[in-house]
């Protein structure tokens, strides 16, 4: 419990820190807002005024805390671009990204998963080597090129998938997954990758403990040794770098998103920073960093709720 | 299918056993064929120092020895049984079941992450059908058995949780749920303190005693034997090299190495039991092939024919054997350290 | 982007000890010394200027003039790939190289200082360990906007944090020790403690990270290109040709195909170095690719 406790209070620290770097960061970017808005043809009373409206003549810490404060109220402003309202604009894209990205953690952790298990079970067998040559390539490629690469096979050569967009609101379940496939697959390929090779390890150490002979010698059958006694130990840690990992995918999700023109989050802001839409792009990068942050928060907490060493003080 | 009561068919009978790590030229031996007899309700003890192959003995019996390695035997007979032939699925019914085994780590060789009820109710649940209220009943039981504090509250604990102590009766419970004919308990008080040590040995005696189970004890330390063997072998470089019941044994050695290890034993009035550093010399390596007998570049009473010839295991008397080329000299104490002093 | 590693300080091999060389650090040296060198006579080797246009030559395949086609604007791709590999390795190397000094002063000064020293540099360090890369670059490209400067310094503050824990436990596992008493009894003074006493033990490791972290630069590097975040055009980077490719991929694919080749060996090169050296210096610790 304490622990739940000191985490939880780290991650508030965190979101606050997050907070503060990303507002100092948008304030220090060129342009001034104010010009931004109005245009070049601003007379300087006009943009005075709208300075003053903006609140850029307060000081520093104010305009922080006003702005915090308008965050907290999910008041986050109006895009540059568009003048739609930053919460709807950052709303779709988010709702774009998470069907993506549960794909995706879907996808990693049963092709991840499984063939871990199967490479540490059969270590140095021939599977073994196939699979891990497999996660080991798969590390080497790079997001933007595996995606180019599907894109140019499944969908130009044959034809088979959609090469970009996300397809149209309210479509089929069919459709909708047909553009998220690819995508998602990308996402899912390095984080897999990372989970075969971690679990190969983590397994086939934990097969290698003084206590699996002891369950040997208690006659168990090679199932409940293999889960109960092997998985449960591999699985631990395993679940750490499953949660980083997963909390990896958001940045990936930038790259893939761009690479397959995916309406997403990522997307968006990688957009919001070229067309300097500054409301967009703080709002974006605020979601994004509370997301990750919670993220690893639960990962943590998870951690400590399943080893037993570390809950039962 | 166990022997009965007073039957003249031991419990367990292994012929031969040989234990090596590679293949072809580059085959280490580690066990050199090993034989062992053990009666139902017997105390057998293999002693020797670390590294003489008395582990992995223990583990051949149950086809447990690690990988990479290749354990034969002309005879392996359980319950007059043949085993030999058994594979992994097979052999997994007799373990734990008719054979279990003691570690000598008990922090190691509990699973950290399960708790000590489920340890010893899963061998309850795989060979006795039962489940869960009865299975953890049983449980606690067990745990009463080994002597374990407040067992009703220890069943739900967690290795860590527990002292060394308590880890060790909690292994002894793990290994016993099943009501095995044969424990083999591999140093099961080397990770202890003294007093410790004799209040797990006494434990084990009793369970014994009221059980009516065959205890295959395996140690390096002679001290401990002394008391709860009935029938002691002594190993060296993975060879049976004396083999006596234990009052025969401890009263007239008929093996050099077996005197200098109760030497040991005697000459050491510490608390702390010593390996055989008094003996000048090292045991041979694994995989180092000595000419003749493997005890001759550290034997005191050596001579030529000891380079040549490795002497078998013969009887030198009633119920005792050793395998020395002047095992009748070491029994009339000649040549002995005390001689020299 | 983060890298999958044990964080056991490794044993350091003994001076002088004979470690055979590795097959896979001389294949991937080699590789990599072929593409260095490309990179650098570039000028000599590239038959066409990477910024000129052929309108009348769009989006073709590998032809005798143009040997690996041209993009949408008529540009030669050989031409563009061999300037486009300078952003890549100088990024790369750059970015490493300065997440490796600095990396290794904080770990130092971490551990050689202990107490408040230490407690304030590896809260910091932690910070920037959570942080994925993409933002960081992100963040910085909204303050100085977009350029290699940005990318470089993105990838250094990102990789930096291994190169801190390493040299910190290195440092952690040093500062006691009797070498170090003798010198401080000499009088030697703390900076040169930690410079001649303490930092040689971590010269293998170090040297190990460096090149697990340096295809992780190329990598992001890259992916930084294609954001458009990189090296701005007309000017060439890897990333930034596939992304240009990608908006033709129908119509004619060599323009991406073979920045994607490029960047594969590239990243294969150093992997096998980085595999190959960790192997020689470190067998313990897991193998980052082949």
């Amino acid at each position: 419990m304490r622990y739940a406790l000191i985490r939880l209070a780290q991650l508030v620290l965190m979101l606050f820190i997050g907070s503060i770097v990303i507002f100092l960061v948008i304030q220090n970017s060129p342009g001034d807002p104010a010009l931004i808005r109005l245009g070049l043809d601003a007379t300087p009373e006009q943009i005075a005024i709208e300075r003053e409206r903006l609140g850029l003549d307060k000081s520093l810490p104010e305009r922080y805390f006003i702005w915090l404060s308008q965050a907290l109220r999910l008041d986050l402003g109006n895009s540059f671009t568009t003048g739609q309202p930053v919460t709807e604009v950052i709303g779709t894209a988010l709702a774009y990204t998470a069907q993506l990205a549960i794909v995706a953690a879907i996808l990693a952790l049963v092709v991840g998963v499984t063939l871990g298990i199967v490479a540490a079970l059969r270590r140095g067998s021939r599977t073994d080597v196939a699979i891990s040559t497999f996660a080991a390539s798969s590390l080497s490629i790079p997001g933007f090129a595996l995606g180019t690469v599907l894109i140019l096979i499944v969908s130009v050569e044959l034809g088979l998938l959609p090469p970009a967009g996300a397809g149209q609101p309210g479509q089929s379940f069919g459709a909708a997954v047909e553009f998220t496939l690819m995508p998602a697959f990308t996402l899912a390929i390095p984080v897999a990758a990372v989970l075969i090779r971690y679990i190969r390890v983590a397994l086939g150490e934990t097969m290698a403990q003084d206590y699996i002979v002891t369950a040997r010698s208690k006659g168990l059958k090679r199932s409940t040794i293999v889960v109960q006694h092997g998985l449960r130990n591999a699985l631990i840690p395993t679940i750490t770098v499953a949660g980083i990992q997963l909390g990896g995918l958001l940045a990936g999700a930038v790259v893939v998103e761009t690479v397959f023109s995916y309406p997403g989050l990522g997307r968006l802001t990688i957009q919001a920073i070229r067309g300097v839409d500054y409301p967009v792009v703080q709002g974006a990068l605020l979601l994004a960093a509370a997301i990750f942050l919670i993220l690893t928060f639960l990962v943590d907490i998870t951690y400590g709720l399943i080893d037993p060493r570390i809950r039962v003080q | 299918m166990s022997p009965q009561p007073g039957s003249a068919q031991p419990l367990l009978e292994v012929r031969d056993l040989r234990v090596s790590f590679g293949a072809d030229d580059s085959e280490r031996v580690a066990v050199h064929g090993v034989s062992l007899t053990i009666r139902e309700g017997e105390t057998v003890a293999l002693v020797g120092e670390s590294g003489c192959g008395k582990s992995l003995t223990s583990l051949a019996l149950l086809k447990l020895t690690p990988a990479g390695s290749h354990a034969r035997a002309d005879v392996l007979r359980l319950g007059g049984d043949d085993i030999t032939g058994l594979d992994e699925g097979q052999m997994s019914n007799i373990r734990g079941k008719r054979i279990a085994m003691v570690f000598q780590n008990p922090m190691s060789a509990l699973n950290p992450v399960l708790t000590v009820g489920h340890q010893i109710t899963e061998v309850l649940r795989r060979h006795l059908g039962l489940r869960g209220k009865a299975a953890r009943a049983r449980a606690v039981e067990m745990l009463e058995l080994v002597e374990m504090p407040d067992p009703a509250g220890r069943v739900s604990q967690y290795p860590h949780q527990m002292s060394g102590g308590m880890r060790q009766r909690a292994m002894i419970a793990v290994a016993l749920s099943a009501g095995p004919d044969l424990l083999i308990a591999d140093e099961p008080t080397t990770a202890l303190d003294v007093t410790l040590q004799a209040q797990v040995m006494d434990l084990l005696q009793r369970l014994q005693k009221e059980l009516g189970m065959a205890v295959l004890l395996i140690s390096h330390d002679l001290g401990v034997v002394a008391e709860v063997a009935d029938e002691v072998n002594v190993m060296y470089a993975g060879r049976i090299v004396e083999r006596a019941d234990a009052r025969t044994l401890f009263r007239d050695p008929a093996h050099p190495y077996t005197r200098a290890l109760l030497q040991t034993v005697r000459d050491l009035e510490s608390p702390d039991t010593v390996d055989l550093a008094p003996i000048p010399g090292a045991p041979p390596q694994l995989g180092q092939v000595i000419p003749g007998c493997s005890f001759a570049p550290r034997c005191p009473l050596v001579f030529d024919r000891c380079h040549v010839e490795s002497p078998a295991l013969r009887t030198v008397g009633p119920n005792h054997e050793a395998a020395c080329h002047v095992a009748e000299e070491v029994m009339s104490g000649k040549g002995s350290t005390d001689d020299r002093v | 982007m983060a890298s999958l590693q044990a964080l056991d300080v490794p044993a350091p091999v003994a001076k002088g000890a004979r470690v055979p060389l590795d097959r896979r650090l001389v294949v991937g040296a080699v590789g990599l010394a072929i593409i260095v060198l490309a990179a650098l006579v570039a000028p000599l080797i590239a038959p066409f200027d990477p910024i000129e246009q052929h309108l009348d030559d769009r989006l073709l395949g590998p032809t005798s003039t143009y040997l690996f086609g041209t993009d949408n604007l008529g540009r030669d791709t050989l031409s563009r790939l061999l300037y486009g590999l300078r952003p890549s390795l100088i990024s790369g190397l750059a970015a490493v190289a300065l997440a490796a000094v600095s990396g290794t002063a904080v770990g130092l000064l971490a551990g050689y200082f202990g107490r408040w020293a230490d407690a304030v540099l590896s809260r910091m360090v932690d910070l920037l360990i959570a942080w994925p890369t993409i933002f960081l670059a992100l963040a910085l490209v909204l303050v100085i906007g977009p350029g290699q400067f940005g990318v470089v310094l993105a990838i250094a503050l990102a990789e930096l944090p291994i190169f801190a824990r390493v040299m910190r436990a290195i440092t952690l596992s040093n500062v006691r020790g009797e070498h170090v008493e003798a010198a401080r009894s000499m009088g030697a003074t703390a900076p040169r403690i930690m410079i001649r006493h303490i930092f040689p033990f971590a010269l293998s490791p170090l040297l190990v990270q460096f090149a697990i972290a340096a295809p992780l630069a190329v990598v992001a590097e890259a992916s930084l290109g294609y954001l458009g975040l990189g090296t701005q055009p007309p000017a060439p980077s890897l990333g930034a040709i596939l992304s240009d490719a990608e908006l033709y991929l129908s119509q004619s694919y060599s323009a991406a195909v073979f920045p994607i080749i490029m960047i594969a060996l590239l990243v294969l090169s150093l992997t096998l170095i980085a595999d190959g050296l960790q192997k020689m210096l470190d067998p313990r610790g897991a193998p980052v690719g082949l």
